[in-house]
């Protein structure tokens, strides 16, 4: 709440409002742009991972084939190179054919120059040397001189053979006759020998004696095993013949083991090579099992034939392709290439699994891929990281733009806000908005700024006037407060007037309707024995009204105290008020002297509201007559009065039009009638009361409305006049301090006619008895207030009569009850003892609440 | 009013003369008041007593109150005008006269 109350501070109103624009335009274009970024990185990755992926497949394509093709160039380089290795030995070994057969071809030529070199059989125990042995076919003979001859020929030829056979390039050497002799030149004479000598041995029906002969050239067979071992090899051989007869076959034996060796070399898990010979058979092969195993023999399968799956290739390979092909043999996946062999018309093939090229193609693809992944790894963290570092900056151009957007929204809103900010302290009558330089904003807050500085201008101009107007206004109040005030205190309104004066009660009241009225009332004592009583009514409301009711009363008064009656008095009032009266105001005037002593009154009426009586016991009523005309309207005016005699306890009530005509809201008039209800609420009681009553109707039926007229009442209760004419009178202050005073003043008059010292020790003592009872008790919680002591004697008898009169809070000291004197003197309480010694000690005491005053009545009888 | 007093042990001897009214019975009703102490014994002479009003015996009354607990009170020489406010208020007959 605190944090909330802080910001709206900090940032609020305009301000805020711009600042929050502001913040979320950023906050939009922000977004906006980390969107943008998001999806450029997005479709980056995609792009670059899709390239990469494409790009690293396709080099792994491009690798593989590359590689493919390297190995193919590899192994079609490797055969190749095999099939000649291979080729020149066949080619050695031809040649070393020919070569025999070029000498032998001499030699048999020569026949009979040639004497027989012995020739050896064959001869266990030169296992191991190179030599040359010769063999005769079972049907020869040593005895035939064919043999003989054959022998002494072979017998030249030996030496040549060996150093063939020594060259390496061939395991053995052979020459035969038809005859059935065979010579050979090897290093394993001991294969030719067994138990029984040496073995029989007829070339004639060697499948190279036979091929020769049939071919009449250099021809090689195919692989076959050799008569004398376990090795299988190949035999070239060539036929002599001499003058067109065959003379001999000679023939070169190449043992494949060699060939295997080599072979051997160039296998591993991978790849093998294997031999076909011309016919697509098989003749070498590592492989013991399935279609490309070794198969010597007729029935070797031909590779050409179709049922094999690789006829394609085999043909092709036979027919001097060397391209290498991928091939399936049993299941396996093979890469096979092939060359062929001029010289036998054999070929090489050499054999690699494809996983040979496909491993390291995968391998390079793998890792081709990896480092394109890693690549576009390190790519995806180096953007990660930019984005990264971009949202750092992003965060650190967002608050900085929030720092701006307050400053931006703080510089727009300066002026309004300075403006409001001036406007704000512009307190009470401080109303000064002068123009600052802030405003020129050249915008509306310049024109506001303006206004404002006018507005302050002819409002203070205004205020001056009001004011001025305010204080003229209160001026003229204050001095009619003072009016109504003056006004106030002209009419009487200390009640009781004449507290001594126990012949009546009396008690009025002017409640104005505007500040100043125009109403009156008036009493006054004439003489001794006489009281005016006034009731009068100025036309009119306001100060005029006032200022003619202040003519009218002290003319009045002035001229009633003259004397007259009331007749002469209105006369001369009228004549002096029309003269001195050119404002056509006039007033009622119901004026009444009456004689205190004995009630009889005389009354004029000019205009005025009919009086109320109440009689004694009766209640109130109309005294209806014929009224004299208003005073002010015609100087010369008569006005006539008339007689009444008020008795003991009679109340005359007078009024002005103020209360018959207060309306209510509708407009009704309070009228007569509800005037005497009201005052019969209770026509007994005293004056003051019977006026409260008039005023509560009136109250009750106004029920609020405005009041239009002074409502005046004044209320006159007579009583009659004392027992007796002559008393006395002292007037103390109610202090018992001036007891003394009292008592002097008593005991002079008691003195003056003799009273006896008893009595008058009595009367001492009631005297003071009542008399601090007043001081205590009359005016107990109000102001000091005075009593009045009056004194008299009737005579014959002598009586003395006191009367006590005090306008304190009512007391009847004679309702009080008797303290119980039959009580023992502790119980007895110390008060009330005074006034029972009065009521003892005097002949009578009386009380009556007189209005508002305490009348008690004492007498004594002297004598 | 005047008054004197003559205190002898435990036995204290008032004259009052002049007037006893509302203005003077409070100067001797505090007086005898912080008198009475440890007074048996209290005799008031009012021969000259020409006045006393209720406040007059409302002092004596006060004082009687106080004597009856501790002592004795005895009222000398009293006048005819005294005797008579007592006899209406019916305190004579508690106060011993001589």
């Amino acid at each position: 709440m605190g944090l909330k109350n802080f910001m709206f501070k900090l940032v609020g109103g305009i301000r805020r409002r711009i600042f929050i624009l502001i913040l979320v335009l950023m906050v939009l274009m922000t977004v906006a742009f980390a969107a943008l970024l998001n999806t450029l990185k997005e479709t980056f990755y995609f792009s670059v991972s899709l390239s990469s992926a494409v790009q690293s497949i396709s080099l792994a394509e491009a690798a593989g084939d590359v590689m493919e093709s390297m190995i193919q160039d590899g192994m079609e380089s490797q055969v190749m190179l095999e099939s000649l290795v291979i080729d020149d030995m066949f080619r050695q070994l031809s040649g070393h054919v020919t070569l025999l057969e070029d000498y032998a071809a001499e030699v048999f030529a020569e026949a009979e120059g040639f004497e027989g070199k012995q020739m050896l059989s064959p001869d266990k125990f030169r296992a191991g040397v190179l030599c040359s042995q010769y063999l005769l076919a079972s049907s020869a003979s040593l005895n035939d001189p064919m043999v003989k001859r054959d022998l002494a020929v072979m017998g030249d030829l030996t030496d040549f053979m060996e150093s063939l056979a020594r060259t390496g390039w061939l395991d053995s050497c052979i020459v035969s006759t038809p005859s059935g002799v065979t010579v050979i030149t090897d290093n394993k004479p001991e294969t030719k020998v067994d138990d029984n000598g040496p073995i029989s041995y007829d070339a004639r029906t060697r499948a190279w004696y036979i091929k020769a002969v049939e071919t009449g050239g250099l021809c090689f067979t195919d692989v076959e095993q050799d008569y004398f071992s376990d090795n299988i090899g190949v035999v070239c051989a060539c036929p002599i013949y001499i003058d067109g007869q065959l003379a001999a076959v000679v023939a070169a034996d190449l043992f494949l083991d060699k060939l295997y060796k080599t072979f051997a070399e160039f296998e591993d898990e991978n790849g093998f090579v294997f031999v076909i010979n011309q016919n697509g058979q098989v003749i070498y092969s590592p492989k013991q099992s399935g279609i490309l195993k070794t198969q010597v023999s007729e029935n070797a399968v031909d590779l050409r034939s179709p049922g094999s799956g690789l006829s394609a290739f085999i043909t092709g390979v036979l027919e001097g392709h060397t391209d290498t092909m991928n091939v399936d043999v049993e299941g396996k996946d093979y890469y096979m290439s092939g060359s062929r062999m001029p010289t036998l018309g054999w070929a090489v093939i050499t054999v690699e699994s494809s996983s040979v090229v496909h491993e390291p193609m995968e391998a390079l693809e793998k890792k081709v891929v990896n480092a394109m992944m890693q690549s576009t790894g390190s790519l995806e963290t180096m953007v990660n990281q930019t984005i990264r570092v971009g949202l750092l900056i992003l965060s650190a151009i967002f608050l900085g733009g929030c720092v701006m957007a307050l400053i931006i929204s703080a510089h727009i809103t300066k002026p309004i806000r300075t403006m409001t900010g001036k406007l704000k302290s512009l307190k009470g009558n401080d109303l000064d908005f002068v123009m600052d330089k802030t405003y020129l904003t050249h915008d509306e807050i310049e024109v506001l700024a303006r206004a404002f500085e006018e507005l302050s201008q002819r409002t203070k101009l205004y205020i001056q006037e009001i004011t001025q107007i305010t204080s003229e206004k209160e001026r003229i109040s204050a001095e009619l407060n003072v009016a109504t005030q003056i006004q106030a205190d002209m009419l009487p309104s200390i009640f009781p007037p004449y507290p001594d004066q126990t012949e009546f009660d009396l008690f009025a009241t002017m409640t104005p309707a505007k500040e100043v009225g125009g109403d009156f009332y008036d009493f006054f004592m004439t003489d001794e024995n006489h009281i005016a009583l006034v009731m009068a009514d100025v036309s009119g409301k306001g100060v005029p009204a006032a200022l003619f009711m202040v003519i009218a009363k002290t003319i009045l008064k002035n001229r009633a105290m003259l004397g007259g009656t009331p007749s002469e008095i209105l006369r001369d009032v009228n004549m002096q008020l029309c003269d001195g009266d050119r404002s056509q105001l006039f007033v009622t005037i119901w004026l009444a002297i009456i004689d205190i002593r004995t009630g009889k009154g005389v009354a004029a009426n000019a205009g005025h509201e009919h009086p109320a009586l109440s009689r004694k016991g009766k209640p109130f009523e109309l005294v209806v007559y014929r009224h004299s005309p208003v005073i002010g309207m015609m100087d010369d005016v008569d006005f006539t009065e008339h007689e009444f005699q008020l008795d003991s306890g009679d109340t005359l009530f007078v009024y002005t039009d103020g209360v018959t005509e207060a309306n209510d809201a509708q407009g009704h008039l309070f009228g007569d009638d509800r005037l005497i209800e009201a005052l019969n609420t209770d026509p007994e009681a005293t004056p003051e009361k019977v006026i409260g009553n008039v005023r509560a109707g009136i109250r009750r039926f106004v029920a609020g409305a405005e009041q239009f007229d002074d409502i005046t009442m004044l209320c006159f209760k007579f009583k009659g006049p004392d027992r007796f004419l002559d008393m006395d009178e002292l007037e103390v202050e109610a202090d018992s301090k001036h007891l003394d005073t009292v008592l002097e003043f008593i005991d002079e008059h008691l003195g003056s006619v003799g009273c006896p010292d008893e009595t008058r020790t009595s009367i001492d003592i009631a005297v003071e008895e009542v008399f601090v009872n007043i001081a205590h008790y009359a005016y107990r919680d109000m102001p000091q207030g005075k009593a009045w002591i009056k004194i008299g004697f009737d005579k014959d008898p002598l009586v003395m009569f006191l009367r006590f009169i005090d306008t304190g809070r009512p007391f009847d000291p004679v309702a009080k009850p008797d303290p119980d004197v039959t009580q023992n003197a502790e119980d007895r309480k110390i008060g009330g003892l005074g006034i029972y010694m009065v009521k003892k000690s005097m002949d009578s005491m009386d009380y009556e609440r007189l209005g508002s005053r305490n009348v008690l009545t004492i007498t004594k009888r002297l004598d | 009013m005047e008054f004197t007093k003559v205190v002898d042990g435990n036995k204290l001897t008032y004259t009052v003369s002049g007037r006893l009214d509302t203005n003077t019975s409070p100067s001797l009703n505090d007086d005898i008041a912080s008198s009475l102490g440890d007074v048996k014994e209290l005799v008031i002479d009012i021969k000259d007593l020409e006045y006393i009003s209720s406040a007059g015996v409302r002092v004596l009354l006060s004082a009687y109150k106080v004597m009856k607990k501790q002592g004795t009170m005895i009222l000398r020489n009293v006048p005819d005008i005294v005797r008579n406010v007592l006899s209406v208020t019916g305190l004579l007959d508690f106060f011993t006269i001589e």
